[in-house]
C-alpha cells in the first residue's frame, strides 16, 4: 500500500511522470534492440548507462563540491580490476565483485583525498590527472593483475552464466546498469537533498564562508569523494563483465574514460541533479557512432572521434555554457531552479 | 566569568607584526566596538578569534575554554559567528539556502533548518528575496545575509566586521535597532567599524587599536576624548 501511495503521488508531479516514461522506455528498448537485433544500438545504449553512473558520480564533487576530476579512470580501473580479479584467481560472482569493487575504488578514493584536497582548484585537477596516469603505470608493472596484458576471463559453460554473468551482447548487462544507476539514483538523491548537501555546495561556492558556517571543508570533500568514487568503480565492474577483458591502456586512460565522464558531465549540466545522465545520453552515441561507423570505414580518420570530442567541448562553451538542462532552462522548457529552490551558476 | 578572554596575542606576517601583545576580555551580554585606522589590526584580530589565523603568541579563551589554533569551523560550533569584511555569499545559491546552511549547525533536518533561516531573514529584512541568487544582491543586503547567515549559527558571540559600512543613514540606524535587539537576546556582540556614528551610538565600551597595538578603551565618551585616539586618527600636532 505504502508503494503503491508512492508511485500514485510520484505520478501526479511532472517530473515523476517524465522520470516514468522515461524509466519505460529504458526497460522496453533493450528488448526491441534484441527483437529487430541491433547489437550497436544496444551496446550504445549499455555505454550510454555506464557512464551516466559515473558521470552522476563524478559530478558529486566536480557539480556540487566543487573539485574538478580528470582521474576518474582510476576509480574506473580499480573497480574494473577488483571485480576480474575476484572473478578470475578467486571465483568471486561479479554479482558481489561489482561491489566490492567499488567499495575498493572508494577505499582509493579516500586514500587519494587526503593528499589532493590539500590542493585547490586547478590545482587539484592537474593533480588528478597525474594520480590517472600514476595508476596506469603501476598496473602496466604489476604482474599479478597481468601487467600490460591484463586479464582476460574465460568463457565459462552454460550452467555457470548466471553465476558470472557471463551473456552474448549487451542486452542483459543494460538491465544490470539499469538496476545500478537505479540504486544511485536512490543513494545520490537523498543525499544532495540532505544536510550534506547543502554542505557540499557551500564549499563549491566558498571554502572561508562555509568554514564559519560551521563546516569542515575537508571532511565533506572525504564523504563526496568516497560516493564518487563509489559509483565510479561500480561503472568499471560493468566493464569487466560486458567486456571480459581489462587492461590499463583502456581502462585507466585519460581520454576514453576520465575526459569521457568529464564531457557527458559537462554537456549535460553540472548543475542539475540529471544533467550528466542527459550529457551521457547525447555524447556517448555521437562519439560510438564516429567511432564504430566512420573511423572503421574510412580508417585514415583515425582518431576522428577524439577530435569530435573537442568540437562538441567548443560547442558547449560556445553554445551552453550550463550544459543541455542549463540550455533547456534558458529557453523556458525547464521550470526554473530559482523556483524550484535549486540555483544554478552563472 | 568573561565569555571571551584575549590574552598577549600577537600575529607576524613576515616582518609586519600586524596584531601586537593584545590583551582584552569581554563579558557575556557586552556590546563591544573595535575601532581603528585602516591596517590597525581589527581584521586580523577577528581572524585570530574565529581560528581563520594561528597566533604566533598569546592565547584565545572562550567561554571558559582555550580555542587557540582550534579550527574555523569548531570555534563557530562553540558559539562563535562571524561575518566578513569582504562578503562571501554562496553567490549560487538562493538567500534562504545561504542562512539554512548556517541554521543546519544546529538543526540537522534540513526542513526545520530552512524553516529557522526563514524566521532569521524575517527579522533581518531580507524574508522578500529569499529565493533571489546572493551574488545578485546589492552590497548593502550581502552584508545583511553575512549577518542573517552568522546569527543562524546561533551563536554566543557575534564577531560583526564591518556590516554598516556602505549603508545610508536611516538603513543604518534600522540595523542598529536590529543589533540591539540580538543583543538583548543574549548575543555577545563585538564588532569592527568605521561609522563613527554607529559605533559610537551602539558600544557600551569601545577597543582602539592602531598599529597592531590596543593604544585605548573605555566608553565612548570616555575614547572620544582621548588625545591618543585623537592622535591615531588625526596625526600628531606639529609644534
Amino acid at each position: 500500500m505504502g508503494m503503491l501511495q508512492f508511485i500514485k503521488e510520484g505520478l501526479r508531479d511532472r517530473n515523476g511522470q517524465y522520470f516514468a516514461i522515461v524509466a519505460a522506455v529504458m526497460l522496453v528498448a533493450p528488448l526491441i534492440f534484441w527483437k529487430l537485433d541491433l547489437p550497436f544500438a544496444a551496446n550504445a545504449m549499455l555505454l550510454c548507462l555506464m557512464f551516466s553512473i559515473m558521470a552522476m558520480a563524478w559530478n558529486l564533487l566536480e557539480g556540487y563540491t566543487g573539485q574538478l576530476s580528470f582521474g576518474h579512470a582510476v576509480f574506473f580501473g580499480v573497480g574494473a580490476y577488483t571485480t576480474m580479479i575476484l572473478m578470475l584467481y578467486y571465483r568471486v560472482t561479479p554479482w558481489v565483485g561489482i561491489f566490492v569493487g567499488g567499495l575498493v575504488a572508494a577505499l582509493v578514493g579516500l586514500a587519494l583525498g587526503v593528499p589532493l584536497f590539500r590542493l585547490r582548484s586547478h590545482w587539484f585537477a592537474l593533480a588528478t590527472i597525474a594520480v590517472g596516469e600514476i595508476f596506469k603505470l603501476i598496473f602496466i608493472s604489476w604482474d599479478y593483475v597481468g601487467g600490460s596484458a591484463g586479464l582476460q576471463s574465460p568463457i565459462v559453460p552454460e550452467e555457470q552464466k548466471l553465476y558470472y554473468l557471463q551473456y552474448a551482447g549487451s542486452y542483459v548487462y543494460i538491465y544490470l546498469a539499469l538496476g545500478l544507476l537505479g540504486l544511485e539514483l536512490l543513494i545520490m538523491y537523498p543525499l544532495v537533498k540532505s544536510r550534506i548537501g547543502y554542505y557540499l555546495q557551500a564549499i563549491r561556492e566558498d571554502e572561508d564562508a562555509a568554514m564559519s558556517l560551521g563546516i569542515n571543508p575537508f571532511k565533506y570533500k572525504m564523504v563526496a569523494m568516497f560516493f564518487s568514487a563509489l559509483f565510479t568503480g561500480i561503472g568499471g565492474g560493468i566493464y569487466t563483465v560486458r567486456f571480459r577483458f581489462v587492461d590499463p591502456f583502456a581502462v585507466f586512460d585519460l581520454i576514453s574514460v576520465s575526459v569521457y565522464i568529464t564531457i557527458a558531465g559537462i554537456l549535460g549540466g553540472i548543475y542539475s541533479f540529471i544533467g550528466p545522465i542527459v550529457g551521457s545520453f547525447v555524447f556517448v552515441p555521437i562519439s560510438e557512432y564516429v567511432r564504430v561507423y566512420i573511423v572503421s570505414r574510412f580508417p585514415r580518420f583515425y582518431g576522428l572521434h577524439v577530435f569530435v570530442l573537442g568540437v562538441i567541448l567548443l560547442a558547449i562553451s560556445l553554445l551552453a555554457p550550463e550544459g543541455i538542462m542549463g540550455w533547456l532552462e534558458k529557453k523556458g522548457y525547464l521550470r526554473k531552479r530559482e523556483e524550484t529552490g535549486e540555483v544554478r551558476k552563472e | 566569568m568573561s565569555l571571551l578572554e584575549v590574552k598577549g596575542v600577537v600575529k607576524r606576517f613576515g616582518g609586519l607584526v600586524a596584531v601586537n601583545d593584545v590583551s582584552f576580555s569581554m563579558d557575556e551580554g557586552e556590546r563591544v566596538g573595535l575601532i581603528g585606522p585602516n591596517g590597525a589590526g581589527k581584521t586580523t584580530l577577528f581572524n585570530l578569534i574565529s581560528g581563520y589565523y594561528r597566533p604566533d603568541k598569546g592565547r584565545i579563551f572562550f567561554d571558559g575554554r582555550d580555542i587557540t589554533g582550534r579550527k574555523p569551523y569548531e570555534i563557530t560550533k562553540l558559539g562563535v559567528g562571524r561575518t566578513f569584511q569582504i562578503v562571501k555569499p554562496l553567490s549560487n545559491l538562493t538567500v534562504l539556502d545561504n542562512v539554512a546552511i548556517g541554521a543546519l549547525l544546529r538543526h540537522p533536518d534540513v526542513n526545520e533548518a530552512r524553516k529557522r533561516a526563514e524566521e532569521v531573514l524575517k527579522l533581518t529584512g531580507l524574508y522578500e528575496k529569499r529565493n533571489m541568487r546572493a551574488g545578485s544582491l546589492n552590497l548593502p543586503e550581502k552584508k545583511r545575509l553575512e549577518l542573517s547567515r552568522a546569527l543562524a549559527t546561533e551563536p554566543k558571540l557575534l564577531l560583526l566586521d564591518e556590516v554598516v559600512a556602505g549603508l545610508n543613514p536611516s538603513e543604518v540606524d534600522e540595523l542598529l535597532k536590529l543589533l540591539r535587539e540580538i543583543n538583548e537576546s543574549g548575543v555577545t556582540i563585538l564588532m569592527v567599524e568605521h561609522v563613527m556614528r554607529a559605533v559610537m551610538n551602539i558600544s557600551e565600551r569601545i577597543i582602539v587599536m592602531d598599529y597592531g597595538v590596543k593604544i585605548a578603551e573605555g566608553t565612548p565618551q570616555e575614547i572620544a576624548s582621548d588625545p591618543r585616539v585623537i592622535e591615531a586618527y588625526l596625526g600628531r600636532e606639529e609644534l
